[in-house]
């Protein structure tokens, strides 16, 4: 892949806060038209990379390049093409949601008031467009934030944490409008998050984040690939099921689950030569009543439990 | 540049001008400047009841009455100038919109030239506003012509036009002291980031400059707080015929304006180079 192709590149990116190292030896590459996820729990250095690929904070260590330019040498030229909702969305309160618009739209280059009223139609703001944005609740602000973030049409858009103190249904038009910037515009985006499920459901590719050093970078699809088949299955009685299952060569692993209502949960590993078809049949013949049989998906939140798992056993 | 400066020119003019704090400060200045006339007799029969006379001040004028109202409306423009740049950079800070402005394609430098130049803009209106009612005040109470001695009539010791001129002078030198102001409340704002605390630094620092120019001649030559008021301060003495002042006027004035911009220049640099080498958090 050519140089071209990457929208984002940093390498060995550090910040140091005093003694403190905040992001560490950061190396980041992330492919234009992609939806792009950084994780990691409070104080990972999620907002202060977000913050040095925008020139806010100077990195102490390595540098950010751009639509292949460098952010240090070309920064109005680069920051033209990139719309941001860093921490929490910040307004002029004593200015209207539609008069703030119009001030980001004037240092980024001009926008159309078409433009600008299509940008809060788009995001559920289309009749608050007049009001002061000190009335603003949470959710309203975190809205407008997003209409900044796109409102001149930038090719690559930074969003932190886009969906704190949003309702569910914001939450949803904030995940359809994250996937049409990428998938029917082919711009980039770059979400911060601490809500795995949320990035998981809206990202290709995830970079995780721990302690300033990145822990985890791959596509969502590979990173969630299952290395075995997981089934959980919902029996009458665990006695005669287990006994069946530590017979079957194809089980690797029978994990009994908190159980909750009628029957026992367990969780099965499968391997090679039995499938949840056969298994099911299996348990039936075996005279064990199979109330329900789920096969499992690998989550981020698996892979987040089992990266804390493997450091905590280190 | 100069079209990115423009932009961001007319952004902080619009955000200025969306301030109710603006415009209470420029009714504040038209009333103080139009009340000029009563005030300076209120003054005048203050003063002369505390020193057991009778009448009001003889050598009192249009021109006396005019510059004293300007005088008195500056000190609330010098107020107002302080207050909004000292919490400019500021309250972008703490409403946090520092950071959305410095990840826009914009030059610190220039954003705070902007802030700059749109308040000296404001500042600077103002203060022909009050020049226009303080003399159309002065002109309703006492009527603008030649001054001429009371106690020889027949004598002008200044004529009409040499007074417009003078007031024409001392108003645009005016400026160049404010715009001094204006830049180095800016850098204080940029010190911290809330704008009590840096309006704060701003007062103590012009306070700071007030007191070593009353310890030092030499530096009060050339601080542009000592500065702030004069020109008017000279307008004043020259209606109240102190003849001897016109040197002084003529001399003081190139002073005061060079003094005033090399400060200007100066708080805009510390400002801009603060603002240029921050973490934006």
């Amino acid at each position: 892949m050519s140089s071209g192709d990457y929208v984002v590149e940093a390498e060995g990116l550090g910040k140091r806060f005093g003694q403190r190292w905040a992001v560490r030896e950061l190396d980041l590459a992330i492919e234009r038209g992609t939806v792009c996820g950084l994780l990691g729990p409070n104080g990972a250095g999620k907002s202060t990379t977000l913050r040095m690929l925008l020139g806010l904070v100077r990195p102490s260590h390595g540098a950010v390049r751009l639509f292949g330019a460098s952010l240090r040498d070309s920064r109005l030229h680069v920051l033209a093409r990139v719309g941001c909702l860093i921490e929490a969305p910040a307004f002029y309160p004593h200015l209207s949601g539609r008069k703030n618009l119009e001030i980001l739209g004037q240092l980024s280059g001009g926008v159309s008031a078409e433009r600008i009223q299509a940008t809060l139609e788009r995001v559920g703001l289309g009749d608050r467009g007049e009001d002061r944005t000190a009335g603003y609740s949470t959710g309203m602000k975190q809205r407008l934030g997003l209409a900044a973030a796109i409102l001149h049409d930038p090719e690559f858009v930074l969003l932190d944490e886009p969906l704190n103190g949003l309702d569910p249904p914001a939450v949803l038009l904030v995940r359809r409008l994250i996937r049409e910037l990428a998938e029917k515009e082919g711009k980039t985006v770059l979400v911060s998050s601490h809500m795995l499920h949320e990035v998981e459901l809206s990202c290709d590719h995830v970079v995780l984040l721990r302690s300033g050093r990145k822990v985890v970078d791959g596509k969502v699809t590979e990173l969630l690939k299952p290395d075995h088949a997981q089934v959980a299955v919902r029996v009458d009685d665990a006695g005669p099921a287990r006994e069946w299952l530590d017979a079957q060569a194809g089980v690797t692993k029978v994990t009994l689950e908190a159980s909750e209502g009628e029957g026992v949960a367990l969780l099965v590993d499968l391997g090679e030569g039995l499938g949840p078809a056969q298994l099911n049949r299996g348990l039936i013949e075996a005279g064990v009543e199979v109330s329900s049989l789920t096969p499992r998906r690998r989550t981020l939140e698996d892979l987040f439990e089992e990266l804390i798992a493997e450091e905590a056993s280190a | 540049m100069i079209g990115r400066l423009w932009t961001l020119y007319r952004v902080e003019l619009s955000k200025l001008l969306a301030r109710r704090l603006l415009w209470v400060g420029a009714l504040g200045v038209i009333l103080l400047s139009l009340a000029g006339p009563a005030l300076s007799s209120a003054f005048a029969a203050a003063q002369a009841a505390a020193e057991g006379g009778e009448g009001g001040d003889a050598f009192q004028n249009g021109w006396t009455v005019l510059s004293a109202s300007v005088s008195r409306a500056s000190f609330l423009i010098w107020l107002l100038a302080t207050v909004l740049a000292a919490s400019s950079v500021a309250e972008e800070a703490s409403w946090g919109t520092l950071r959305v402005v410095c990840a826009r394609p914009v030059r610190r430098a220039e954003w705070i030239a902007a802030k700059v130049l749109s308040l000296w803009t404001l500042c600077s209106a103002a203060l022909l506003l009050s020049v226009l009612a303080a003399t159309l005040s002065a002109e309703l109470a006492f009527g603008l012509y030649d001054v001429v001695d009371p106690l020889f009539p027949d004598r002008t010791v200044h004529t009409f036009g040499d007074m417009r001129w003078f007031v024409t002078a001392a108003c645009a030198v005016s400026l160049i002291p404010l715009l001094a102001l204006i830049a180095l409340g800016t850098f204080c704002s940029t010190l911290v980031d809330h704008p009590g605390h840096a309006t704060g630094a701003a007062v103590a620092l012009l306070v700071v400059l007030s007191a070593a120019g009353g310890l030092s001649p030499g530096f009060e030559e050339h601080s542009f707080v000592s500065q702030l008021g004069l020109p008017f301060s000279l307008v004043s003495d020259l209606a109240n015929q102190y003849t001897g002042k016109l040197r002084e006027f003529n001399e003081d004035l190139p002073r005061v304006a060079w003094v005033s911009a090399l400060w200007a220049v100066v708080g805009y640099q510390l400002a801009a180079l603060r603002l240029g080498l921050r973490d934006v958090v």
